[in-house]
């Protein structure tokens, strides 16, 4: 049985951020509650430190790739990545942004505080916090795609997202990322 | 036969399976010369039975394609993940155009005449060369043909609802427009790049290091497919094509400018022992005067670590006795093998002086495990050292190793830095040339 709810959802961050495996989480647990998902990511040479960018659209009969301008979130673990994508937002559409920065190359790097703002202007709403520090404060840098999609979870037709990613992290991190999670949620809530 | 697009190869959706998958089969071989063995005589014969059974395999196919006609003038023709993007753009556009969907090649005439009877106007929405619409022009007869040959679909790049929208929209002459932002578009402009690079602790950034400093510039790279075309930002990959190419383009380069230029090729050892086996043969028994390096790090990097013969473990994941590289490249008949561990870079630049002073084709195997696959395996926490810089602000025009391209090294106005993420492989301790950089 497919829903009818329809939530369409850009992730992007640096390779080794976790993009993927947060998009994959997110369309197994949609899966799983009878929603039809299609995802498509474009990741050149992901792992060596490339944009990584993934696509999920949640109760589509469409293709992978969601239109300019008309996502409902936009995840971005890294804030540069975030507004090279930002483009696909809806103008009514939530952005979740981590304001913690990867160096890039090139051009200097431009004020975090200048990125939220062009968010800011062009959505409805922009949730921007150092989701990177409280995936320290989880336990290991490497929750940190949880802590977002803890953030992201109140506005998913979802409801069983954290017992998915309790299924899916490895083992041994399992504690980190619940503690991720609950985090995650708790920027929302507060 | 297939088309594989970009989005289709890189795209995960649910599907519901059939069930034909699970069909037993039974292995059959029939003994059939005429039909299996293509000698000139045999293959003129198959040559007439394959043209015989087209128009067969095309009814067949027929039914694999949906047409949907509408009281529309205008037709819409596309195929795989572009008639997704078209179902998309015409609920937009609130417009309901006649609609096939091409399945399978080849394409049956019938199917497109029935389009073009109820139409005046046709586009073509397809990925990749305009082969459909060829097709369909040529059944068109008084119809209007638009698409990639009329510009009204872009003959390069990937196609998008966006895209579609607009190819439908200059059809119609009505467009549903999505401006992004200019202030979105100059935040854009303004962001730097983020270029792959080579991980912190790979081994090959070592090994191109040392190439560099023994061939020079000067030197003609030929590189190959894998990880390390990535050298290409350490000048040391100048050519880029198919796999195996490195050393058959280097055979070619050296019968073109040997004794003029250097040649070096750069290979993986799974793109070696792939598609590179057979040009060293060449290369060898022709008498080319080259270098080839194996960048040997035990595993197929950049597609996901799969295995290859050479590492001991099969493609079904069962553990066999390696293909012996050295044995093979010896039985080959190259005049010099060496093979260096590429983290200490003294040994990996006196193989490379001796591989180009060398006769004929030199080859030397850097050797050292690619370095996720030691993080996966968790291997890195008993051998991580730990690495300082106490680079200091007249270090600062230096920037040696800034020529290594490595991630866990950032540069501040007055020092290099080092990175958490650094993994202690020491080769920037070993080129500093102010002795400020330490491992422990």
């Amino acid at each position: 049985m497919v829903r009818e709810g329809k939530f369409d959802c850009i992730i992007v961050g640096v390779g080794g951020q976790g993009s993927i495996f947060a998009s994959g989480v997110l369309g197994e647990t949609a899966l799983r509650e009878g929603y039809a998902v299609i995802s498509a990511e474009t990741h050149g040479m992901a792992q060596r430190g490339g944009t990584v960018e993934v696509h999920v659209r949640i109760g589509s009969s469409y293709g992978p790739l969601i239109p300019l301008r008309s996502a409902d979130a936009l995840v971005g673990m890294e804030p540069a990545e975030c507004l090279r994508f930002a483009r696909y937002l809806s103008p009514k559409g939530t952005a979740i942004i981590n304001t913690h920065v990867v160096p890039a190359t090139g051009r200097d790097y431009p004020s975090v505080g200048d990125l939220v703002q062009a968010l800011e202007a062009t959505s409805g709403r922009v949730i921007a916090y150092d989701a990177t520090r409280l995936a320290l404060e989880a336990g290991h840098s490497q929750t940190l795609n949880v802590i977002m999609l803890g953030t992201l979870a109140h506005l998913l037709p979802l409801s069983t997202l954290e017992d998915v990613i309790a299924e899916y992290v490895p083992k041994k991190a399992l504690e980190a990322n619940l503690r991720a999670f609950k985090l995650g949620q708790k920027v929302v809530k507060a | 036969m297939l088309r594989p697009t970009t989005r289709v190869s890189h795209a995960r959706a649910s599907v519901t399976l059939s069930g034909h998958y699970m069909d037993q089969r039974f292995p059959h071989f029939e003994k059939r010369p005429e039909r299996w063995v293509m000698v000139p005589t045999n293959a003129r014969q198959r040559h007439v039975e394959l043209n015989k059974i087209q128009p067969l395999l095309c009814s067949e196919l027929a039914s694999l394609s949906r047409l949907d006609l509408k009281k529309s003038q205008l037709g819409v023709v596309t195929s795989g993940i572009a008639a997704k993007y078209v179902e998309e753009a015409v609920m937009k556009l609130q417009l309901e155009p006649s609609l096939l969907r091409i399945a399978a090649y080849p394409i049956d005439a019938g199917v497109i005449a029935a389009l073009v009877n109820n139409s005046s106007q046709i586009l073509v929405v397809e990925e990749l060369e305009p082969v459909i619409e060829e097709k369909v022009k040529a059944l068109a007869g008084t119809v209007e043909v638009f698409g990639k040959f009329t510009g009204h679909v872009p003959r390069e790049g990937e196609l998008t609802v966006d895209v579609v929208l607009q190819s439908l929209g200059e059809v119609i002459g009505r467009f549903v427009t999505t401006d992004v932002p200019a202030e979105l578009i100059a935040a854009e402009h303004a962001l730097p790049s983020r270029l792959p690079v080579l991980c912190a602790g790979c081994p090959h950034r070592a090994t191109f290091y040392a190439l560099k400093k023994v061939f020079r510039k000067s030197a003609i790279y030929v590189g190959d497919i894998g990880c390390y075309t990535l050298g290409v930002s350490q000048g040391t990959i100048d050519t880029t094509l198919c796999m195996g190419a490195s050393i058959s383009m280097g055979s070619g380069f050296d019968a073109a400018c040997g004794g003029v230029k250097n040649i070096v090729s750069v290979i993986g050892d799974s793109t070696f022992v792939h598609t590179g086996v057979p040009g060293l043969i060449n290369a060898a028994y022709n008498g080319a005067k080259m270098t080839l390096v194996i960048m040997d790090n035990n595993t197929t990097a950049m597609t996901g670590h799969q295995p290859h013969p050479c590492t001991g473990v099969t493609a079904t994941g069962v553990c066999n006795a390696p293909t012996p590289m050295e044995d093979l490249i010896k039985a080959i008949g190259v005049k010099g093998l060496y093979v260096v561990d590429p983290y200490n870079l003294a040994e990996t630049e006196e193989a490379f002086i001796k591989a180009k002073n060398g006769d004929g084709v030199q080859v030397v195997i850097a050797r050292r495990p690619c370095i996720i696959s030691v993080k996966k395996a968790g291997a890195l926490a008993k051998t991580k050292k730990r690495v300082t810089s106490t680079c200091q602000n007249y270090f600062a025009s230096c920037k040696l190793c800034g020529t290594l391209f490595c991630p866990s090294i950032s540069y501040s106005d007055t020092c290099a830095l080092i990175s958490e993420d650094c993994v202690g492989c020491g080769v920037c301790e070993q080129i500093c040339e102010f002795d400020a950089i330490k491992t422990a």
